[in-house]
């Protein structure tokens, strides 16, 4: 069952969004910037709005980070954004392009912020369009959602041949927040497609609920980190991403993304 | 070595989403029919009993039913719509109805236009074929889907300048792109002028529709004719050219002559089957301000067929027609 959002809700929940992305209080002893070389993804996806297959491929993706790691707790902002064609079993051609501003933060005022499991929480703001080749009326399909969720960092540092790395694995689920998918025939999302509702009504109209049972989404991202005498460190970063969100028409997103990226202490 | 471990087992995530479904005739039967009673948005209008017509095709489709056979009885099923923008694509075929315009005279000769109206001087302001005929200027646009530009609609209303009137021909003009109907149609009014309600299905329900949503065409910026206009539409005018139509019934100054347009009021949308074949079906509804469905037809403000006698001597009467009405003869 899908729930329309309410007036105050939504506007509750959007600033909820924009509260919650601001920075926690972390005792500032170190900042962080992740810049990551252009990477690929490999991602199957599947709208059910236009076609029961799947179509998988590699992409290009990009990405880049920022963190501040304080003695109580750290925060991450991670951009990630892919574009590339994708084929189903029949060669037939779709372009997903998909952004991502997701923040993590995490808790460790009582544990070694440099290891260990630490605990907290993310905020992940998601959006896909597709352009399916060859067809006209209707072709793009997109959706967009804001979620939080728990989230879980795991830090392992270890050293090898004299030589300090760390292996970091990240993993969050969200649970709650909201949604926007195209329309059960239309490119726009349904609030839109009403003549009554015009701009930001049409836009609230459109909002439905995130919440388990109409929407999944989970990320696990497992990177090593080699330091470097600088204190630089280099990394390897993999993401996997699964997403299934039921609107008019379900559609589910699976993918992993490769970068290698140089993590800069500012 | 986690990480290459982590790695090898997640370049799977294809593996991850649940497998294809089997592309069998029964399954691509059950999509193609399930989909088409969900989301179609004319079965009510059209008096389609489509479960009645599923249990007919469900019962000749097995697993043993070849490629060519499937195809021509899911385009028999959909056939049973009579919908031109209802069709089933396969590497091997399109299937189409054409009985909105099969059952109508012709009333149009593009041979006959070519040689007696258009000539060999005429201009071609971008897929704007325009000639000067006894002070009158003649266009003949033969689809929608070829773009008009705001020049072209410059050139065309600059040339008609000091004319006594416009004839637009869109007879056999399949359609296209909506945006150009507006374009064009923005040439000759002077007012913003709502031609037509629309509205989308919204679930699978006979009746799951938005609200009527108003249609309106806005008047050109730079390019416009003020005089008189005459629009030329057989049965072959469909689509684009009936949603045109529409618009320039709204035009005081314009009259509609030749025959009837064809229909193909819905805008479709597309899906895939499981085989690949894909397919598309008509998901909206548009009405006249009056409340009539311009999926059956745009009429015309005067009846004239295309004599075959006239034909034979390399006269077109609906342009005569035209003619006579701009010219006062």
């Amino acid at each position: 069952m899908v729930y329309r959002l309410r007036k105050p809700c939504t506007l509750g929940l959007l600033f909820l969004a924009v509260f919650t992305t601001l920075p926690a209080q972390a005792d500032e002893k170190e900042r962080l910037l992740y810049s990551y070389l252009p990477g690929i993804r490999h991602a199957a996806v599947r709208d059910y709005a236009w076609s029961p297959l799947l179509y998988s491929g590699i992409q290009g993706a990009y990405a880049i980070g920022y963190s501040k790691e304080g003695a109580r707790s750290s925060d991450l902002y991670t951009f990630r954004f892919a574009a590339g064609n994708l084929v189903n079993r029949w060669d037939k051609v779709m372009l997903p392009v998909g952004g991502a501003i997701q923040t993590f933060t995490f808790y460790h005022a009582r544990s070694d912020p440099r290891e260990g499991i630490h605990w907290g929480w993310s905020n992940h703001n998601a959006f896909q369009t597709r352009d399916i080749k060859d067809i006209g009326n209707f072709n793009n399909r997109s959706e967009y959602f804001t979620s939080f969720g728990p989230a879980m960092r795991y830090r392992l540092p270890f050293s090898l041949f004299e030589r300090a790395f760390r292996l970091e694995i990240l993993a969050d689920v969200q649970l709650l927040g909201f949604k926007l998918q195209s329309s059960y025939v239309t490119s726009t999302p349904p609030g839109f497609t009403e003549p009554s509702n015009a701009g930001f009504a049409a836009f609230l109209r459109s909002l439905e609920f995130f919440y388990p049972d109409n929407a999944w989404n989970f990320g696990i991202q497992p990177s090593m980190r080699y330091t470097m005498k600088n204190g630089n460190m280099l990394c390897l970063n993999y993401r996997y991403e699964y997403r299934w969100l039921e609107g008019a028409h379900l559609t589910e997103y699976s993918s992993g993304s490769w970068h290698f990226g140089l993590i800069t202490r500012l | 070595m986690l990480i290459g471990g982590l790695g090898l087992l997640f370049s799977c995530e294809d593996k991850l989403l649940s497998a294809d479904p089997e592309p069998t005739p029964g399954l691509v039967f059950e999509q193609l029919w399930s989909d088409v009673g969900d989301r179609y948005s004319y079965l009510e209008l059209k008096n389609v009993d489509w479960d009645s017509i599923g249990e007919v095709y469900r019962e000749e489709i097995n697993e043993t039913t070849s490629d060519t056979a499937l195809f021509r009885m899911l385009a028999e099923m959909l056939n049973t719509l009579k919908d031109g923008h209802v069709n089933l694509t396969s590497e091997f075929n399109r299937s189409r109805n054409w009985d909105w315009f099969l059952d109508y005279p012709e009333n149009y000769d593009q041979e006959l236009v070519d040689r007696h109206y258009l000539g060999e001087d005429h201009l071609i302001s971008g897929p704007l074929l325009n000639q000067v005929i006894d002070s009158v200027l003649y266009v003949n646009y033969r689809s929608f889907g070829n773009t008009i530009s705001d020049d072209h609609l410059t050139a065309l209303t600059d040339r008609a300048t000091g004319m006594k009137g416009v004839i637009i021909d869109v007879r056999n003009n399949g359609g296209g792109n909506l945006n150009n109907g507006y374009k064009l149609a923005s040439c000759f009014t002077d007012s913003t002028r709502v031609f037509a309600y629309q509205r989308y299905k919204t679930g699978p329900g006979a009746g799951d529709f938005t609200s009527w949503g108003e249609m309106t065409i806005e008047p050109g910026k730079k390019a416009r004719f003020k005089g008189p206009v005459v629009l030329l539409t057989n049965r072959r005018s469909y689509s684009a050219s009936t949603f045109f139509a529409q618009m320039m019934q709204t035009i005081p100054h314009a009259t509609l002559i030749g025959d009837s347009t064809g229909g193909g009021g819905g805008i479709p949308a597309y899906g895939e089957l499981p085989n690949g074949w894909t397919y598309r079906f008509s998901a909206t509804q548009t009405v006249t301000p009056t409340g009539d469905h311009i999926e059956i037809a745009v009429p015309v403000d005067l009846r004239v067929d295309l004599d075959p006698d006239d034909k034979a001597n390399g006269v077109d009467t609906i342009i005569e027609t035209a003619l006579a009405i701009l010219l006062g003869r």
